[in-house]
């Protein structure tokens, strides 16, 4: 196999760029309300914003099954909780979608497995484009990230939407 | 201004009174035409088909015929834009330059060159008419903004046909191919028929009396469909309206 | 060989699916319009996504080498294949060494191009899609339309008939809803118990050493935490310099394809999960060959939007261009690389560069068919139209043969009968009638004036 690396690396040379990587040549879209704007998208994302606290919405919720909220102390080795509750490192105006890094604190798969995803977000830490966001994210540090932009969906049965394909069905996010 | 008329060889032998409206209406706007002899065809179907040898002889033979002067003026957007989007990649593309950059299609050049203030149509037309906008047109001569494009709308050769009194300009309700395409027409029969009807049923369902475009070779198709199956809607070159040649009567029924 | 236009008339057959087909397609271009409409830098950013691109293959070689030494230290396994076969082997190698049985897999239509499905499970690997479109045409035997929508061409109802006959959903049963839960029922039990997840690759990123999957149904995200192997399959043409250039693509990939503002799951796997393993095979497959001609068309993010575009895709559907990837980018890729096979895709195509307005690196889709033309002209199927062509030629050569023939045109039309005439007609008349010549040509009538 190292033979058929050195063989298509050979095609295609490795020498470094001599030039700069192209610059963007416009102005991203930005927004007087960016919260607004947020809570716009999300709800097209399927998603919805809450204007109170996350545990003032989990109180309203009265969720049925299990609870687990990573800000607080949890059991990594518990089972995937039917309501999820994640901190956002920041949100993006433009299409809703938090950015979600779990650094290994606990598993991956408490994302996808839970029944519902309510999100602690600070309407402070909301960049309009995801040009910001990447910008934002210290992306050398991550291990397994996602932005996530309202739950899980799925369109592939004559373009009908559907909630919940695999993932979540519900994700709410809510202010800090 | 000295102007060379090109005629594409379908429009000469099918529909010369497109070609006829064109030079009428050039005069009208001050031009001196010229119509130089023995010109066939810019290449279009060898460009399009991959028969590059022969399109590059005939694009030789269209530089020799309208070489030297201030513009080239045609009544087809698709042949307009073979010769300024495809002779430019043959070998000698600065022989090539001033043709490419010279050559217009009939309402681009009153639009851009003549200027719309400057445009006079005397003949009313009080019709309702579809604009079928070809793809070449569109896409390739940027004569109108296509629906794809998140720029501002514009459409050169509506805005030439509103010049027209008492005209109605009504575009269809997507701005999609009609499915003519040249060979495709005859390659994909069923493919083009269907596109071609949809075209069709897209402008009647918006009343209009007649279909008109820049291209009557994309009018042809989508007439003898509609001929074939009988359905009532008549179709024009745009020149044909601007120079007051046809009778709004006649197409009214 | 491929037939397009047979395939394409026969899908036209079924009027009400040729309608429904082009209408939901036709739908999803207009939700990507308002989707792209909302950004006023919309076609700067577009540009700017070509450049990244244009640069990136330029230097493919370089930063494919960053991303291997990057995502190795992140503990990510790294594999090179020169072609479908290699890819395929050093899946099964992987899987071999975990003793994995059963894979959820994820979209990639890298692995569809290399045919891994059917090569693993020729050796006993069962093999599930979870993408529900993926899953639901896996269900039916059948094969992808779309590469966004692979179960486009089908009615719900049909959807509910295939889930009847193998989950056992209740007949009749067509609600998308309903028939949605079921597979995900179905399929939750797949991903707790399966062994390996195998995903496509949107990104790979240099700088960072990590990989970007994006999807909306989180089905990647569900097998690769919960199988101890993730095995990610990526072309060379994937990779991007950094996660900054992201910025740039998650902005374009979404609104190209649904018109989505972005899809709902935009994951970056960067490293395995504690105490799994997470391997990247690097593909060629014949794009290295490809970079040196028609570069442009490894632009491709695979967002479908010239598909949706395309008024010939969505009246002859997917499965009439006979190849993985179809519509026009699928169209441009088969016939340059197989103008013997393929040249009917070639030709499956009125120019009307409809593709190039929306595709979201700026691919120069139908100047490249138009290219590949020349040699699917070349093969033996098409030596009747290249006689007929070369003809044409011979008579618009000279202004007097053009007459000539002009004239028997005339005396044709005005002694023959009509049906001869449509029997000479041939295919333009099964559709259309035949314009009339005019009584005399614009020609005569300037020599009348003139002389």
């Amino acid at each position: 196999m190292a033979n058929a690396k050195s063989q298509i690396l050979a095609h295609l040379g490795t020498t470094p760029p001599p030039e700069p990587l192209p610059e963007p040549d416009y102005t991203p879209l930005a927004f007087d309300d960016p919260l607004s704007a947020f809570a716009r998208a999300l709800e097209a994302a399927g998603g919805e914003l809450r204007r109170e606290k996350v545990d003032e919405i989990l109180t309203n919720i009265n969720p049925k099954g299990s609870v687990i909220d990573i800000r607080k102390s949890f059991d990594p080795e518990a089972d995937p909780p039917a309501v999820l509750i994640l901190a956002a490192r920041l949100g993006v105006a433009e299409n809703g979608a938090v950015w979600i890094d779990p650094q290994e604190r606990y598993p991956r798969r408490w994302i996808p497995l839970a029944e519902m995803i309510l999100i602690a977000l600070d309407p402070a830490a909301i960049v309009a484009t995801m040009h910001e966001a990447y910008a934002a994210i210290e992306t050398d540090r991550i291990r397994y990230g996602v932005f996530l932009s309202g739950p899980s969906k799925t369109a592939d049965i004559e373009q009908s939407l559907v909630l919940g394909a695999h993932g979540a069905g519900t994700l709410i996010v809510g202010l800090r | 201004m000295r102007v060379a008329l090109f005629v594409p060889c379908y429009v000469d032998q099918f529909y010369p009174e497109a070609a006829m409206a064109t030079l009428e209406v050039l005069q009208a706007h001050g031009c001196t035409v010229e119509y130089p002899r023995g010109q066939t065809c810019c290449g279009q179907p060898f460009f399009n088909n991959g028969l590059l040898d022969e399109a590059y002889e005939l694009a030789e033979r269209f530089v020799a015929l309208f070489e030297g002067y201030d513009a080239i003026v045609a009544p087809s957007s698709s042949c307009v834009a073979t010769v300024r989007h495809r002779y430019g990649t043959l070998s000698d593309a600065e022989r090539f330059a001033h043709i490419c950059s010279h050559t217009y299609e009939l309402c681009e050049f009153l639009h851009d060159v003549i200027g719309p203030e400057r445009l006079r149509f005397e003949r009313p037309f009080p019709l309702r008419v579809g604009l079928h906008n070809s793809c070449h047109a569109i896409r390739e001569l940027h004569e109108a903004r296509s629906s794809e494009e998140m720029t501002d709308p514009f459409d050169k050769i509506a805005a030439v046909l509103a010049k027209v009194p008492d005209i109605e300009v009504v575009p269809p309700g997507r701005d999609e191919c009609c499915g003519f395409g040249g060979s495709f027409s005859v390659m994909e029969p069923e493919v083009s028929a269907a596109m071609g009807l949809d075209r069709i049923a897209d402008h009647r369902s918006n009343g209009v009396d007649l279909i008109a475009g820049a291209d009557r070779s994309c009018l042809m198709h989508m007439e003898g469909l509609a001929r074939k199956r009988g359905i009532p809607i008549g179709f024009a070159h745009v020149a044909e309206i601007l120079a007051g040649r046809i009778d709004p009567k006649e197409c009214k029924k | 060989m491929i037939d397009h236009a047979g395939a394409a008339a026969e899908f036209l057959g079924d009027r009400t699916r040729a309608k429904r087909h082009d209408e939901a397609l036709w739908f999803v271009r207009q939700k990507r319009d308002a989707a792209a409409g909302s950004l006023p830098e919309w076609e700067a950013l577009r540009s700017h996504a070509q450049r990244i691109k244009e640069h990136t293959l330029a230097h493919l070689g370089y930063y494919l080498e960053r991303f291997e030494t990057n995502a190795r230290a992140n503990g990510i396994e790294v594999y090179w294949a020169r072609d479908a076969a290699e890819c395929n082997a050093i899946v099964e190698r992987l899987l071999a060494e975990e003793g994995a049985r059963s894979i959820v897999k994820s979209k990639s239509m890298l692995t569809e191009e290399c045919g891994l499905n059917p090569y693993l499970e020729a050796r006993g690997y069962e093999v599930t899609d979870t993408d529900l479109g993926e899953r639901i045409i896996q269900l039916a035997g059948d094969r992808p339309s779309h590469i966004v929508l692979p179960a486009i061409h089908l009615s719900k109802e049909e959807v509910g008939t295939v889930f009847h006959e193998t989950m056992g959903t209740p007949e009749g049963l067509s609600d998308p809803e309903a028939l949605t839960r079921a597979a995900r029922r179905d399929l939750r039990g797949r991903f707790l118990c399966a062994d390996a997840a195998i995903t496509g690759v949107n990104f790979a990123l240099a700088e960072e050493g990590g990989i970007v999957v994006c999807t909306n149904e989180g089905n990647a995200d569900l097998g690769c935490a919960i199988a101890p192997l993730h095995i990610a399959c990526m072309g060379i043409e994937k990779v991007i310099p950094s996660a900054r250039e992201l910025g740039v693509f998650t902005r374009l990939l979404a609104r190209s394809a649904t018109g989505q503002a972005i899809t709902a799951y935009t994951s970056h796997f960067h490293a395995p999960r504690p105490g799994g393993r997470l391997a990247v095979v690097i593909v060629d497959n014949g794009r290295s060959e490809r970079l040196r001609n028609e570069s442009e068309l490894l632009r491709c993010i695979r967002c479908g939007a010239c598909m949706n575009t395309c008024p010939v895709y969505r009246r002859s559907g997917g499965h009439s261009y006979g190849s993985v990837t179809p519509g026009p980018v699928g169209s441009a890729l088969r016939a340059s690389a197989d103008p013997a096979d393929a040249g009917s895709l070639a030709f499956a195509c009125t120019l009307c560069g409809s593709c190039d307005a929306v595709c979201p690196v700026r691919i120069p889709l139908h100047e490249r068919l138009r290219i590949a033309r020349e040699a699917a002209l070349a093969a033996p199927t098409y030596a009747p139209k290249r006689r007929i062509l070369k003809l044409a030629a011979w008579v618009v050569r000279d202004p007097r043969r053009l007459e000539w023939t002009a004239w028997l045109w005339r005396l044709a039309d005005r002694i023959l009968p009509g049906w001869i005439l449509e029997r000479l007609g041939g295919p333009w008349s099964r559709e259309r009638t035949f314009p009339r010549p005019a009584p005399r040509r614009f020609s005569e009538m300037m020599e009348e004036r003139n002389g």
